[in-house]
Order: C-alpha cells, then structure tokens, then sequence
C-alpha cells in the first residue's frame, strides 16, 4: 500500500486535523484529562483516531495557546490531574468545524456514489 | 512487585523526565513535566503497576525525549533569542541535508585543486606534499563548516519564531522530504535499539594486534629516518600511546569475554590516553616548520623498505594551515573525550535496565 502514493502519509495528516476537532467534541460534553482523553479517542472510534501520547500532550498545549481549549490542575479522588475544558472561542470553532464535516462528508459520498465506492 | 523495583521505576521516570526538561522553554516546563509525570502513572498502574517494565514502555510511546520536547517549542509563543548546543529533531534532516551538500561542494573544490597540483609544473616529491596538505586544508574546511552549521542550526532549532521561518523557507526552496526522512531515521532509531549491542571481545584483541604492529613499525622508522627532533619527539609520543592502547585493548578483551559487556573505565581510558599527544600538538604548533611529511617513493611499492621513504618540510604557505590543524587536532581530542564521557551519563534510559 505504501507505494508512491504514500497512503500512511496520507492518513496521518488526514487524521492530524480530525483529531483536533474530535478532541473539541469530547471536551464540549465534559472536561477530561490528557490520558483520558487518548482512551475515549480510541474507545468511541475503534482505534481509528488513537493518538500518540508524544503528540497528544502537545496538541493540547497548542489548542490552549489558541484559546480554544484551557487546562487546570485539579485533585479528583485525591489524584491531581491537569483537566481541559473547552472555551466559548472553542465552540465557536467547534461549530464551525461541525458544520464543514458534514457537508465535507456529504459531498464525498455524493462523488463516492457516483464513483460506485458507496 | 518489591519496594527496590518500584524505586527504580520511578528514578527511571525522573530519568527521562529530566531528559525532557532540557530541551523545553523554562516558562511551560514545570507544567508540561508534572502533566507527563501523571499521565505515565496513571497508564502504568492501569498496565499492572510503576514497574520498570510498564514504565520503559510508556517512556518509550511518549517517544526521545528532545523530540517530545521539540513538540512543545514547535509553535510557541517564545520570542526571546536563545542558543543551546543542539539541534531539535524537526531541524535535524535540513541539517544533514546541508551538510551533505556543502561536504560535496567542497570536496570538488579542493579535488580539483589537488589534480592541478598533480599535474603542474611542480617535481613530484613537492607536488605530492602539495597534494598532502591540501587534503589536510580539505579536512580543515569540512570540520570548520559542519562546525560552523552545527552552531547555526542550533541556534535556529532553540528559537521557534526563526525555527518556523526557516522550515518554511527551506520546504519553498527544496520541496518537503523533510517528513520522509524523519520517518526513516526514526524507523532506523527503533532498529538501533532493538539491536542493542553486545560488544565482541574478538574485535579489541585484533585491535590490540593491530595497533602494536603499527607501534613497532613507527618505532622501528623513527630509529632509520632522519627526522627532525620534533618529529622524534612525535613518533616516540605515539609509539607509547598505542602500546598503552592495545595493553587497554587486551584489558577489554579479557573484561568482554569474562562480563559480557563493556566497561566505562577501560572506554573512557582509550580516550584519555590520546591526550599525551597534546603536548606534542602544542609544541607543533610554535616550532610547526620542523614538521616533516614522509612520502613514499616508487621504489618502496618494489622493495618495501626505508630508503623508499623520502621526507619533505612543510612548504611555506602551508604553515599557518598546519598550526590550525594542530590546535584543531587538540579540540577534536578533547571533544571526543567529553561525548564519550556524556554518552554514559547522559543518554536515554536503555533496554538493559529491564534485565537489572
């Protein structure tokens, strides 16, 4: 597979974008931290958007110095942990990638369709 | 699992923790280390436990630690200028992808240079010691530029404001291999520790064959040629600098063959030892006209013996070359002592501190 084309190349910087986004959409429902962030990444999409840890952590730094996402030491159970939430710029952006996915999707099963991949 | 083991799990996350500390800015370290110390706790003790097993696994995912590192700086808001010797792994294929080019540049150059001496107007025995030092000047611009590039790149990986521009302006001017080939290296760094390295005591007793064949026959040139005081000075320099080094080679044969791996003391010596040419360096490099080039006449490859070597003086322009390839020659010795001493004290924590 990993020919000319480079399809794991491909996949990587697809997933690169996505996983952002996602990691937005767990946030909106509830804070979580890093670690368990990367297991309910990998859980709801069957290890499809499973992150490595060397990239999450510092995927979260970025998304707070966008102020999109901002992260505060916490203790829960006696364990103190460094949990994100998401902001209000968040959502917005949060939305606005929503809305792009779905007509993102849409339209590529239109031509998927018309390509007899569907 | 016992007391002893979890206290070494958890030096082994300091260990690496520390490691990562060093490449970050000093404004997001305290919290980006106290968010890793937790997240490689809470995965260990989901794995079973803080055993070293569990943890070398998770430092291992997390990835080097310089190149965790870099992906905190990628991208920061750090304005001010920096300078720390070393350069980040993102900067690391540009790196090498000029040196090698510059390398290239340069070797043409001076080849060509050599060919016109080869073939000028010059008797041989002077054009071959012309050839000789210009290999030497060759030598000398390759060090001084990797060098010089070394401590460029540095400084740009150490700020991110410059680090950004200039990936960018290189993808512009080059295209964008850099990714490929940060894949492979790092696909080449999984292989290398893996293959984790057991050295082969067979190899230091041929090393100490070796080197005492070539001890005895610079002693034996030194007693027919007719060198210079200072050229004695340095063959005799040698000849006990290799006699030391192969009696420390067989040492490492006998601690190899007996241990199974190779020992600190007997690595860090072979490098210290070569600092008893230092003074001889020192002394070149003021008395440098006293230099002498031995060149091997045609009559030596038909009947090897020393009437077929001739020696030549340094020419004249050569001499200031020579004196910055003395002190060159000194830095280099002691740089190779310091990495070789940091290698040990200062490296990732390694496969074998699952087997202790």
């Amino acid at each position: 597979m990993d020919g000319i084309f480079e399809f794991e190349k491909w996949k990587k910087e697809m997933k690169k974008g996505l996983v952002e986004m996602c990691i937005l959409a767990l946030l909106n429902s509830k804070e979580m931290y890093g670690y368990e962030i990367s297991k309910e990444l990998e859980r709801l999409s069957n290890g499809v958007l499973s992150i490595e840890e060397g990239t999450l952590y510092p995927l979260l730094r970025r998304l707070e110095m966008k102020k999109l996402i901002k992260g505060e030491w916490k203790i829960i159970e006696g364990k103190a942990r460094k949990y994100y939430r998401i902001l209000s710029l968040g959502r917005e952006v949060l939305k606005d990638m929503a809305k792009f996915w779905s007509s993102l999707t849409d339209s590529v099963n239109r031509i998927f369709e018309r390509g007899g991949l569907l | 699992m016992t007391y002893e083991e979890e206290r070494e799990a958890y030096r082994l996350i300091d260990e690496y923790l520390d490691e990562v500390r060093r490449y970050l800015p000093d404004d997001i370290a305290d919290d980006v280390i106290e968010e890793l110390r937790t997240h490689i706790i809470d995965k260990a003790n989901e794995m079973g436990g803080i055993t070293v097993k569990n943890v070398y696994s998770i430092i291992k995912s997390l990835g080097e630690p310089r190149k965790l590192a870099s992906e905190y700086v990628i991208g920061g808001e750090r304005k001010k200028l920096r300078f720390e010797l070393g350069i980040s792994e993102d900067l690391y294929p540009i790196f090498t992808k000029i040196v090698f080019w510059t390398s290239v540049l340069i070797i043409l150059g001076y080849i060509v240079r050599m060919v016109q001496y080869a073939f000028g107007s010059y008797n041989t025995e002077i054009s071959i010691a012309k050839i000789a030092m210009t290999f030497s000047e060759m030598i000398v611009a390759l060090v001084l530029t990797v060098t010089f590039l070394y401590i460029a790149m540095s400084f740009i990986s150490s700020n991110p404001d410059i680090k950004r521009e200039f990936i960018k302006a290189f993808k512009e001017f080059f295209g964008e291999p850099i990714e490929r080939e940060e894949k492979r290296r790092e696909k080449a760094r999984k292989i290398k520790i893996k293959e984790e390295k057991r050295p082969i005591a067979g190899l230091y007793l041929l090393s100490a064959v070796i080197t005492i064949i070539v001890a005895y026959v610079i002693y034996l040139s030194t007693l027919e040629l007719n060198y210079t005081w200072l050229m004695k000075f340095l063959c005799y320099t040698l000849v006990i600098e290799l006699a030391i080094s192969s009696a420390i080679n067989i040492i490492a044969y006998f601690y190899i063959s007996y241990k199974g791996e190779s020992s600190f003391l007997i690595e860090i010596s072979k490098k210290l030892i070569q600092f008893i040419l230092i003074p001889w360096l020192l002394i070149a490099n003021i008395f440098t006209e006293d230099i002498q080039i031995p060149l091997f006449k045609e009559e030596f490859f038909d009947n090897p013996s020393f009437e077929g070597i001739v020696l030549i003086k340094i020419p004249a322009e050569y001499i200031p070359l020579a004196k910055l390839l003395t002190i060159l020659l000194i830095v280099v010795l002691i740089v190779d002592s310091i990495i070789a001493y940091l290698k040990y004290v200062r490296t990732m924590p390694k496969e074998k501190t699952i087997e202790e």
